[in-house]
């Protein structure tokens, strides 16, 4: 497992200062304490290259989200299929009690949820973004659906500098296909509910006709309706399952939409491959092999002491009144050899 | 005289006081008199001084006796064999008022003037006396003579007795205790306490933790204090309505005041007479039980209060109705359970209620005569009531139509009925067999298979005669038959014989001629004798009531008193018309009640009237219920229970701090997506953090703790009740465990206190020997004697042999010699009295003086009893002996199979068959047996030879031989004669055997006549009618001639050596307290192993002679009181022997101190200076030390306060689980003071058996019950206790764990059914089965190695430490649960696919899985029994996690739990982060135990080694080394328990003889045993392959053992000739099977003496 785990080829990027640190002329090299990577090539000289720019991008409606983080990363070798490509949030609390809890089961069934439901719902309920100031129905309501993290991957490793080749991913099956049971598209009206408020930049004039979100295919909603119940976490945001990442260097998009830098928290890009035990973790390996030697040793410690010492088997002579037995035997034993004791003396006469 | 009593003794009481020596009533000096000394003179009592001093108010009783208890004499205790000047009682010291008159026939103020008694013909005795005397025979005419004696001739036996009418002298020792709490119900013996109204059920009460009951320290002081404060708290007591007197009528009109003025009705309401026991109708079930959980237990409360701060949303529970099922369930369960028990309960009552009776009532309205029940108002039904039988009838209704219409049967009925209706088929109702039903199904009557019940049919067939007839002579009234349940205050009952009382009644007549009946008295005191009561005399001899029409003519009127507990008084009068004159009265007395529960014997019918129903008869007001007793293990797992509490709000404060302090951080990602907080600001973020942690580490306090233990201890109750190793054929009794909660206190036990008489020994009487006039008769062949011979160092297995082959000669020798006397065999096999020169000498071959001597002593033995006759059902030329003793059937049966058969009981007297001769005794009186007289004397009329000749009286006295020697002539007898016959005595009591006295006097007429005159006046005396008659009788016998004295044998029970001594071995000290001789005591304690040969018996009296005081070398100081003495020789044998001084240091370090005591030494200590030594905390203290340092304890003559006292004082002080078992009334204080009472249900009634935590059927039934199930019980619980801790421990810690990684917000990280199921479901299971089948030997090792129970004697199972090492182990596997899935999930991404799976319930199932698995696996592997029950139910339980949740997730109802299943158990890390979660869980506790196991075993691995080795095969699983009946065992496994028991030397020797190859011997030490064992084998078994001697490979040696092994199963009784020293165990087992074959055939003559006695 730990073999596994070790040949599994994988990078990431901190890009959460990217609006900070990188020029928005020209691509800075990312600094090493924001990338980790795992290249069977990398060695100490030959190292990857990650570099970043902090563009814009005009199409957004307001001006605040026009960030783009254009992330140039260099693959040292052929990376094989399945790639992942996960976000990954860090210092991100997704599992407090009320957070947790805050969605409605209803609305992601489809449902057409009354006011009632999502808000007093025993056990879950949006409390406390069931409604706009208005009165309306947030639709999809609660903590967890406002939260949604809203970065945007281009979905396309772009080859550059002299890469020439593109490597293109997909949002296709990167959530349980069986959520589809679960999300779907939902009944209401478009003019019951409003968006809720951290999306009201996704939708400045609210829903209309058109654009109410349809839950059953939005699979980054499906995924983040997952709460994760550590404050660190991957979400898997694109995927090739078949084809092989070559070795090259690939420039990404990242629309920064998700504050994470007020509350020290820290979002990356995580690209990898996957093994038999799944994503790599050194853990498993180190501990099976920790506790298999720990079994060893003790047995092996257990036989040595037993071939050096070893006690009878069945042997009654071990037994508790046995022993005070003989000890009493040996006290009297010692008692007949003339230490008479005035107990004894007096008992005589 | 009339005059004067026409007013109520209750309303003025001077007038009762006057003068007048006739109106003697109620005079309570007598009381105070007789109580202070009850052997004074009566003269005494009756001066005006005494007089003056009553206080002019009846309940007086509350303080007279307080001012001189404080100088009461002690009583005398030690046995005397000579004539003792202080013992004579006409000169007994105390404070006589008047001058002293010597003779009993003097005493002039006693007599009253004949005139007095002509004057007042009311006077029922003087009429009685009249009317009989017309009755008189002929022949007594005669002999009368003279004029004024005739009325007072005493034609019939008079049966008044007082021996079995009980007041607080009749009965004065006994019942301090035990008497309040007789009565129990019989089928309930735990629950609901009705706190009765005993004085002591007052005084007593549960301290907080611990089920002692304290009886007042005064108690041990003065038995006499007992009643006192039973008056004294009487007054106090609720229950107690005595005051609230009540007038009954009928055939006249009520007192003005008991009616109401305007519509004429009564308007006293009393009980109904349906009883109710259970605690809950089905009304009110729900509310009532639902409540009572909630309110007697506080973890219900606690858990209530999680679920309602649950409901509330802030506290973030995911769903608070499911957070409330495990509450639910548990509150189901317990209803479920309860709703059980009571509907038992239900059922018990509804056939009390029901049973049928037969009341007076109308049938004919034709007649001008009307009768109506008018004294109670019924008229008023509560609508409470109304409502409630609305209800039963509906349910009744719907139970019926459902049993009609739904079941097979009730179709076929309908179908049936259809058609008889169709073809006029009436059914023949089933009367005989609907009450012979109820009667036989009634649980009053359960004990004992009713021997009476044809005679049952008999009485209803005659009564329906009856009816048939007077229906034709147009009869008025009729006694109709109804239910117990109608019963009212006033009714009239007949009541017709083996019936029960169905209310307390005042007898009218019955259909005896002399107006008394027998009743039975079993449910309420536990005696099965009977005991004779008295109609009225205005109802039964004026004017006999026999029929119901009869009592149109009569109208009475009975003032009563109000109801109370005190079974032994009652106090009321009838009044009734006078032929239309004056209304007479006559006073009502315990002895005219009939009492609720009693049952009628051996009289037809009794009619009576009602005066107390339902809740205010004297059985209801008695019924008391043991008290419930808790486990120590309950009582220490409460106090785990709090210390997890305190961690709980450790760990939930931790919680609370940190969630508030997070919320004073800002930046977070808080701030910006959970808008805002749930409380506000951190502080109170922090609080409703707290209560968050709470809720969410609830389970840490084990919610299904205390139903698991009620379920497994319900298991083992079963278990135990299910053993047929325990189970007593001979009274179909099988081990009962009366309360099932303290089966582990039976695994614990240090002390045993045992009775002797029942319980050690079989209460079965036999009559061994005898002395007569000097000549000792008889041969027996003791167990006691044995036991004399083993300390002398005699082989007592031979010589027993030789004993009983010469005693068989003998007996067939004397039965030759018999047949010449008479050819009567009838009673042959019941000869138990062997002696062929008894009847060399019947026939006169000692002369003829030797001949009269003996034929006189077996007349008297013949004469002078209390037995009763009855014609045996088998055989009908054979009678049984009905005793209210055993010891007097065994002497009657005795005087008859040597051919002085008593036939029966004629008006007169009784029948005697001398060799074949039948003659007629007249007995004049029964002067009866009672404790506190040790006596009871008969008088018989002599005819003079001559008609002119005046007749005789002799007097026969038979009794305790102290007494009897107390009260002998000094001058009619012949010294030497005394002297050898108290040698003889005193042979006999060495022997183990009983001894009693017979002596005669002569009394010439005239002196019969007075005394007798004297007699009936106190036997017509209605107030302390017992002190005066004993008084009376204590005058006539003296002057006493000495007959000889009677030896009777006690049989030890089955197995009681064999079981002490598996007791003692096993750590189990046992103290034997007995109200028996010092001599007697010492002799069972030798026969049944409890004294040892070597042992110095430390003696503790109250007297020492000058020769005692010598030999000891100590010296009392002058005039020391009795305490002084027992103090100084205490204070000297702990510092002689011990080197001891009794300090409260030295009483510190006995605490805890389990080590054996010394083997050495034994006390026995009298009931007197018991008393003594229990006085003085002092001494106390250095009693105790003194009797815990020694092996043997033995108290005797000590009373139950004592035993009670003995108990706690071991109990309370030396912090010791104590066992107290008993068999009789006397040992139910013992029983409820010890830590674990237990029963055994013998001859005596099932006294002890209802108020026991465990009943059983013979003493050694313990061995099993202790060792087996016991030390069962104990492990199971001391494993299973720390366990279920552990596993809530490792569960939510984890959530603690995760805590960290959420700021302490309380998110759940399981799923809230996983909360739900994991004590529900996932771990229960194997944590139950462990608690009820694991063992970690088998049933016979623990019996033949009962070393192994020390351990929990020592409680080293079940330490704090062991608590706290799995709590800790707990935390350790609870980090590993939930560390590994985080750091799997930590890194990378954990699935296949990088979908999530790290949502909170994913993580979730793997944390629950690890904690689960290797939760549920501990547990196996703690488990010592790996069956393939344990290992499916741990497999069960694992999957059942898997099985859930694969279908909770299958469906979106889940929510975001959906699809979990498949997602999770297919992600690849799953199952090698579970496999390796739950490795190192295990490892460390694993080693541990391995390493415990291999190199430092303790005792039971070490035996559990010896029997994987098959050490123990040979036995079959259910040997029982105390049954005599056990198979015998071969001499090699008999060596191997020798090996067991004796050290190394010997073992070597023969290890190194056996063993020729040596080699391997060092080399495998399993190799010696198995040579061994081959070897011995092959001495026994047919030609084995291998000539013996030539080494084996080891592996070819394996396959011989099994072989042989196989062998061993059938082959048996092999011995090992060669075997250098003589096995004890195999030469006493083949002693035992000679043994038990002797037994055998004594136990089958035993058997018929037994039949007899049962009633």
């Amino acid at each position: 497992m730990w073999y596994a785990s070790d040949q599994i080829e994988d990078f990431s990027i901190d890009y959460s200062q990217c609006e900070n640190l990188a020029s928005s002329d020209f691509f800075s090299e990312i600094p090493s304490n924001f990338t980790t990577y795992h290249f069977k090539s990398a060695t100490l000289t030959n190292v990857p290259k990650f570099s970043w720019k902090l563009a814009n991008d005009n199409s957004q409606e307001f001006e605040d989200e026009r960030k783009v983080c254009v992330v140039q990363f260099e693959v040292l070798n052929n990376m094989k299929g399945p790639i992942y490509f996960f976000y990954r949030l860090h210092n991100f609390y997704a599992n407090h009690r009320r957070f947790v809890k805050s969605f409605s089961e209803d609305q992601l069934n489809g449902k057409a949820a009354s006011l009632n439901d999502i808000k007093n719902t025993v056990g879950q309920n949006c409390q406390p973004l069931s409604t706009d100031s208005q009165g309306r129905k947030i639709y999809p309501c609660g903590l967890i659906a406002n939260s949604l993290f809203n970065d945007t991957y281009s979905s396309t490793f772009q080859g550059v500098n002299g890469t020439s080749h593109d490597y293109s991913l997909t949002n296709k099956g990167i959530a349980w296909a069986t959520d589809k049971d679960r999300f779907k598209k939902t009944k209401y009206n478009h003019t019951e509910v409003v968006p809720p408020p951290n999306w009201f930049k996704m939708f400045p004039n609210g829903y209309n006709e058109t654009n109410l979100p349809d839950i059953s295919t939005w699979y980054e909603f499906q995924n983040w309706m997952h709460p994760s119940g550590l404050p660190t976490f991957n979400k898997l945001a694109l995927r090739n399952d078949n084809d092989e990442l070559q070795a090259g260097i690939y420039e990404i998009n990242i629309g920064l939409h998700f504050p994470v830098l007020p509350y020290n928290g820290q979002k990356f890009i995580y690209v990898s491959q996957r093994s038999v035990i799944g994503g790599k973790n050194n853990f498993l390996g180190i501990s099976w092999m920790v506790g298999g030697g720990v079994c060893f040793i003790l047995g092996l410690a257990l036989l040595v002491i037993n071939f050096i010492k070893p006690r009878k088997t069945g042997d009654v002579n071990l037994l508790s009144w046995n022993q005070e037995r003989m000890q009493r035997d040996e006290q009297s034993a010692a008692l007949a050899d003339g230490t008479t004791s005035g107990f004894e003396k007096r008992n005589s006469t | 005289m009339s005059q004067e009593n026409n007013k109520s003794p209750f309303l003025d009481q001077e007038d009762s006081f006057s003068n007048d020596a006739s109106s003697i009533l109620p005079s309570p000096t007598m009381d105070r008199f007789a109580f202070n000394n009850p052997q004074n003179n009566i003269d005494g009592a009756f001066t005006d001084e005494e007089y003056d001093s009553v206080p002019p108010t009846p309940r007086i009783d509350n303080t007279r006796f307080e001012p001189i208890n404080t100088n009461s004499n002690s009583r005398k205790g030690s046995l005397r064999f000579k004539l003792d000047d202080d013992n004579i009682p006409s000169s007994a010291h105390g404070n006589q008022k008047s001058g002293k008159i010597q003779s009993p026939f003097l005493d002039v103020h006693q007599v009253i003037p004949e005139d007095d008694i002509f004057k007042q013909p009311k006077s029922p005795f003087a009429t009685e006396a009249f009317e009989n005397s017309f009755d008189a025979d002929e022949v007594e005419e005669d002999d009368d003579g003279e004029d004024d004696d005739a009325e007072e001739s005493p034609s019939k036996t008079k049966r008044l007795r007082w021996g079995t009418r009980r007041n607080k002298h009749g009965r004065p020792k006994k019942e301090g205790v035990g008497r309040s709490l007789t009565l129990r119900r019989i089928l309930d013996p735990h629950n609901k306490r009705k706190h009765g109204s005993h004085s002591l059920r007052l005084n007593s009460f549960r301290k907080p933790n611990t089920h002692s009951v304290d009886f007042p320290e005064r108690h041990h002081h003065e038995e006499s204090d007992d009643e006192d404060s039973n008056i004294d708290l009487e007054a106090e007591d609720p229950k107690n309505k005595k005051h609230q007197q009540r007038t009954i009528v009928f055939n006249r009109p009520l007192p003005a005041d008991y009616v109401d003025p305007e519509s004429g009705k009564t308007i006293k309401e009393y009980p109904r007479n349906k009883i109710r026991t259970t605690k809950y109708t089905p009304l009110s079930f729900l509310p009532k039980n639902i409540s009572h959980q909630f309110f007697h237990n506080v973890a219900n409360i606690y858990f209530l209060f999680l679920i309602i701060l649950g409901a509330f949303s802030i506290f973030g529970v995911p769903s608070p109705v499911l957070a409330a099922v495990p509450l639910i369930v548990i509150v189901i369960i317990t209803a479920i359970k309860d709703a059980i028990e009571d509907s038992r309960r239900t059922v018990t009552d509804l056939e009390v209620n029901n049973q049928t009776t037969h009341i007076l009532s109308q049938i004919n309205f034709d007649s001008e005569y009307h009768y109506d029940n008018i004294n109670c108002n019924d008229s008023k039904v509560s609508a409470w009531r109304r409502f409630k039988k609305a209800n039963t009838r509906l349910m009744v209704r719907i139970w019926g139509a459902s049993k009609r219409n739904l079941t097979k049967e009730g179709r076929a009925n309908k179908l049936r009925q259809k058609y008889n209706e169709e073809h006029n088929i009436t059914e023949e109702p089933g009367r005989r067999s609907f009450d012979s039903d109820i009667i036989e199904a009634s649980p009053r009557n359960s004990v004992d298979i009713n021997p009476f019940s044809d005679d049952l049919r008999k009485s209803f067939q005659q009564q329906r005669r009856q009816s048939h007839k007077y229906q034709r002579s147009e009869k008025t009234l009729k006694f109709a038959k109804k239910y117990w349940k109608d019963v009212k205050v006033g009714d009239i009952l007949r009541i017709y014989n083996n019936d029960e009382i169905p209310a307390d009644v005042v007898i009218l007549a019955t259909s005896d001629d002399d107006n008394c009946c027998y009743v039975e008295t079993k449910n309420l005191d536990g005696e099965t004798n009977l005991k004779v009561k008295q109609a009225m005399k205005y109802s039964s001899i004026e004017q006999k009531i026999t029929k119901a029409d009869d009592l149109i003519n009569h109208s009475f009127q009975v003032d009563s008193e109000g109801p109370h507990a005190n079974l032994y008084t009652y106090q009321g009068n009838l009044k009734y018309d006078n032929n239309g004159a004056e209304d007479a009265q006559e006073a009502i007395t315990i002895n005219n009640l009939l009492l609720r529960g009693c049952s009628l014997r051996n009289t037809k019918w009794v009619i009576g009237i009602v005066v107390f129903t339902g809740d205010d008869t004297k059985i209801m007001l008695n019924a008391g219920i043991t008290p419930t007793k808790q486990s120590r293990m309950s009582r220490e797992l409460n106090y785990y229970v709090i210390l997890n509490f305190i961690f709980l709000f450790i760990i939930c404060f931790i919680s609370g701090l940190v969630n508030g302090i997070y919320y004073t951080h800002h930046g977070t990602s808080r701030d910006y997506f959970e808008f805002g907080t749930i409380a506000g600001t951190p502080a109170l973020n922090g609080l409703v953090g707290f209560f968050v942690a709470l809720i969410l580490y609830q389970s840490l306090v084990p919610i299904s703790l205390y139903i698991t233990i009620e379920i497994i201890k319900t298991a083992q109750a079963f278990f135990i009740y299910s053993d047929v190793g325990m189970y007593y054929p001979r009274l179909d009794f099988p081990c009962t465990p009366k309360s099932w909660s303290i089966s582990d206190d039976l695994g614990q036990i240090e002390y045993i206190f045992s009775d002797k008489t029942g319980t050690l020994t079989q209460n079965v009487m036999e009559f061994k020997k005898c002395t007569i006039n000097g000549v000792s008769y008889g041969r027996a062949y003791t167990e006691a004697l044995m036991g004399l011979r083993k300390r002398l160092g005699v082989d007592v297995d031979t010589e027993a042999a030789v004993e009983r082959e010469l005693i068989n000669k003998d007996k067939l020798q004397m039965i030759e010699k018999l047949h010449k006397i008479s050819n009567n065999t009838t009673y042959d096999d019941e000869i138990t009295f062997v002696s062929s020169k008894i009847l060399d000498d019947m026939l006169g071959s000692s002369g003829d003086e030797q001949k009269n001597s003996v034929d006189h002593f077996m007349l008297c033995l013949a004469l002078c009893h209390s037995v009763m006759s009855e014609q045996d059902p088998k055989n009908p030329k054979k009678l049984l002996l009905k005793a209210q003793s055993p010891d007097e059937a065994a002497l009657v049966g005795t005087a008859r199979s040597l051919g002085f058969e008593f036939k029966g009981n004629t008006k007169k007297g009784v029948l005697i068959n001398v060799h074949g001769v039948t003659k007629e005794y007249q007995v004049l009186n029964t002067l009866e047996f009672n404790s506190t007289r040790k006596r009871m004397s008969s008088i018989i009329k002599i005819p003079g030879s001559t008609p002119n000749e005046p007749a005789k009286a002799l007097l026969i006295c038979k009794g305790a031989d102290s007494i009897i020697y107390s009260r002998l002539s000094k001058t009619e007898n012949d010294p030497e004669l005394l002297e050898t016959t108290s040698k003889h005595l005193e042979e006999f009591a060495t022997e183990g055997l009983r001894t009693l006295c017979i002596a005669v006097r002569e009394l010439s007429w005239e002196q019969y006549t007075e005394w007798n005159r004297r007699h009936q006046i106190a036997a017509s005396s209605l107030e302390d009618r017992d002190d005066k008659m004993e008084v009376v009788a204590d005058s006539i016998e003296r002057e006493l001639t000495l007959l000889g004295g009677t030896a009777i044998e006690d049989r030890l029970q089955d197995g009681v050596p064999d079981a002490i001594s598996i007791l003692a071995e096993a750590g189990i000290k046992l103290w034997v307290l007995t109200g028996d001789k010092v001599e007697t005591a010492i002799n069972i304690g030798f026969s049944c192993n409890l004294l040892g040969n070597e042992m110095e018996l430390l003696v503790i009296k109250t007297g020492y002679s000058a020769e005692d005081t010598n030999r000891l070398g100590i010296r009392f100081p002058s005039g020391a009181g009795e305490q002084q003495v027992v103090d100084t020789i205490i204070t000297h044998y702990l510092g002689h022997y011990f080197q001891m001084e009794g300090s409260l240091e030295e009483q510190e370090a006995a605490i805890g101190d389990h080590t054996p005591p010394d083997e050495r030494f034994g006390v026995v200590v009298d009931g007197d200076a018991l008393k003594m030594a229990l006085l003085n905390p002092d001494t106390k203290r250095k009693f105790l030390l003194l009797c815990k340092k020694c092996r043997a304890v033995l108290c005797c003559r000590v009373s139950p306060a004592q035993k009670a006292a003995v108990v706690k004082l071991v109990k309370d002080t030396l912090d010791v689980m104590t066992l107290a078992i008993g068999d009789g009334s006397n040992d139910v204080a013992m029983i409820q003071a010890a830590d674990v009472g237990v029963g055994i249900a013998g001859e005596e009634g099932r006294q002890a058996v209802m108020s026991s935590d465990y009943a059983i059927g013979q003493f050694r039934f313990l061995a099993k019950l202790l060792l087996t199930h016991g030390r069962w019980s104990y492990l199971r619980f001391s494993e299973m206790i720390p366990s279920f801790f552990y596993k809530n421990v490792i569960f939510n810690i984890a959530l603690f764990w995760y805590g960290i990684y959420n700021n302490f917000d309380g998110t759940y990280l399981f799923e809230f059914t996983y909360l739900m199921f994991y004590n529900l479901a996932f771990t229960s299971l194997p944590v139950i089965f462990l608690g009820i089948f694991d063992q970690d030997v088998e049933a016979k090792v623990s019996l033949l190695v009962p070393q192994i129970y020390r351990s929990g004697i020592l409680r080293t199972e079940m330490t704090q430490a062991k608590f706290w090492w799995y709590c800790i182990d707990g935390i350790y596997q609870s980090a590993i649960s939930f560390f590994f899935p985080y750091l799997l999930y930590t890194i990378g991404f954990a699935g296949m696919n990088g979908k999530p799976v790290d949502h909170r319930f994913w993580m979730g199932v793997i944390v629950t899985c690890i904690a689960c698995i290797s939760c549920n696996l501990y547990i196996l592997f703690h488990q010592f029994r790996w069956d393939w029950l344990s290992s499916l139910i741990v497999a069960i339980s694992i999957l059942i996690i898997f099985i859930w949740t694969g279908l909770w997730t299958i469906n979106t109802y889940s929510g975001e739990f959906f699809k979990a299943a498949p997602q999770i158990f297919g992600t690849p890390g799953f199952w090698p982060t579970v496999f390796v979660g739950v490795l190192c869980c295990l490892i460390p506790r694993f080693f541990y135990d391995f390493v415990q196991r291999i190199f430092w075993p303790r005792d039971v691995d070490i035996i559990r080694e010896c029997v994987q080795r098959g050490d123990f095969d040979a036995y079959p699983f259910d040997y029982d080394p105390t049954d005599p009946n056990r198979v015998k065992i071969s001499a090699y496994t008999s060596d191997m328990i020798n090996r067991m028991s004796f050290s190394s030397p010997r073992r070597s020797h023969q290890s190194k003889k056996v063993d020729n190859d040596s080699d391997e011997a060092r080399n495998a030490s399993d190799t010696v045993y198995e040579e061994e064992f081959s070897f011995s084998r092959r001495l026994a078994t047919p030609p084995p392959t291998p000539p013996p001697g030539q080494s084996i490979s080891p592996s070819k040696r394996r396959s011989f053992l099994r072989m042989f092994k196989k062998g061993s199963e059938n082959s048996s009784n092999t011995y090992l000739p060669e075997m250098d020293s003589i096995n004890p165990i195999q030469t006493e087992e083949i002693a035992m099977e000679d043994f038990s074959e002797h037994r055998r055939e004594v136990s089958r003559i035993s058997e018929e003496n037994r039949g007899q006695h049962m009633p």
